[in-house]
């Protein structure tokens, strides 16, 4: 929901009365499509049939949007689990975002928004949060708990990466018996569990995704809608910048999750983050990503 | 307002209209009318049923007999005060201070000056 004194913008030009009534009820269901009517229809006009239709509506019914309230409570929610449940404290434990480049990505967004919710939970320090994993690797001996943060896990690989360059340097410095490694994301796709689980660590998410489509829907209606996709995907400009277009969101992940502000992962459906149409047309879109 | 209500122009149409004709209005005619977007109606929407001014019945909405006493009790409020023009506002530090300036007139950094070049060239 955008704030109470934010200005929403008119629509640019007049759509029709069935259109218009349908994404009144949409926007009155999902609040944090407010400020984003134009976007929506723009994404509205992208369907040119019922299947089309059913399916937009259904995959942002099924959308997972974080608000700031939403990402406190999951900030708070991390916090919990690693005092409360993992019962580890300042002294032993250092939180690390995954990023790997000076670039800022969001697990560095995410350990700030984490930071001070850690007050309540004694004697936590700046010092025992570290923005990234190349830090991290000098500090292996200081602390023997090491959790690696992220703001969304897609598939799992870029986890897997970064666990397995951290049991490297642990073994690097033989402090096998010494360091324990965890994980926490905000969001996760179910599928990744898959991938998690062989790493044989301990691992946390509070929100757990399934695909929007290859495992909501079954029978006759699954394959209308991956068609329904297809057909959606086709209108999109194949490259930008270079880059393909990740049908079904990178490797298929088909995430429909995103959190307000962040860039949106790229696991999510394109149609609702892809910059162009076809022939290079700009597009507003719901959410944004730098490709 | 004792509700504290953020009017904003949308508010005032919507209001006004409902007001005026006292009936049951479809919520496209004011897509049709002022180019209200979704976002803006839903907004509306929410907002006043929360506080028991409108209700709706399948894309319509209408004043309740407290919204009716709510406009006609506000009316100043709603109508007659001006709108907070948010993009007239301007941010914090970035507002340039008259007073300010006149204390601390602008002085070149003379090291920066290029000091050689020849009149009448």
């Amino acid at each position: 929901m955008v704030d109470q004194e934010e200005i929403i913008a008119r629509s640019s030009r007049h759509m029709p009365e069935e259109d218009f009534t349908f994404l009144v009820n949409l926007t009155l269901k999902h609040s944090w499509l407010e400020g984003l009517s134009e976007a929506l229809a723009e994404l509205w006009n992208l369907c040119e049939n019922d299947s089309e239709y059913e399916l937009v509506s259904n995959l942002i019914d099924q959308y997972k949007y974080l608000n700031e309230k939403g990402l406190t409570e999951a900030s708070f929610d991390t916090a919990k689990q690693i005092c409360e449940t993992w019962q580890l404290d300042s002294e032993n434990t250092l939180i690390v975002a995954t990023s790997d480049k000076s670039e800022a990505d969001g697990s560095q967004f995410f350990i700030q928004s984490i930071k001070n919710k850690f007050a309540e939970y004694g004697d936590w320090q700046e010092n025992n949060f570290c923005s990234r994993v190349g830090d991290a690797y000098n500090r292996l001996e200081e602390k023997p708990n090491i959790v690696l943060v992220d703001d969304f896990i897609g598939t799992g690989n870029t986890m897997k990466r970064r666990v397995n360059a951290f049991k490297q340097q642990i073994n690097k410095r033989n402090l096998n018996d010494f360091t324990t490694l965890y994980v926490i994301s905000i969001a996760a796709m179910e599928f990744s569990k898959v991938t998690l689980d062989k790493l044989d660590i301990n691992y946390y998410c509070p929100i757990w995704l399934k695909k929007g489509i290859t495992e909501s829907f079954s029978g006759e209606e699954l394959e209308i809608f991956n068609q329904a996709m297809i057909n959606l995907e086709a209108k999109l400009e194949k490259k930008y910048h270079g880059k393909d277009l990740p049908s079904f969101g990178y490797k298929k992940s088909e995430s429909l999750f995103a959190i307000m502000s962040f860039n949106v992962p790229n696991n999510v459906f394109p149609i609702f983050w892809w910059p162009e149409k076809k022939n290079n047309k700009r597009r507003k879109t719901l959410f944004r990503r730098l490709i | 307002m004792k509700e504290n209500l953020y009017i904003h122009s949308e508010d005032r149409e919507i209001l006004r209209d409902l007001f005026i004709n006292n009936d049951v209005l479809c919520l496209y005619k004011f897509h049709e009318k002022y180019l209200l977007s979704p976002g803006q109606i839903a907004r509306v929407i929410r907002k006043y049923i929360k506080n028991n001014i409108f209700e709706t019945n399948e894309n319509t909405i209408k004043l309740t007999e407290h919204g009716k006493k709510w406009v006609y009790n506000n009316r100043n409020d709603i109508f007659r005060a001006p709108l907070n023009e948010l993009w007239k506002q301007v941010p914090a530090g970035f507002s340039l201070n008259e007073e300010k300036r006149n204390e601390e007139p602008y002085k070149p950094n003379f090291k920066n000056i290029i000091k050689q070049f020849r009149i009448g060239d």
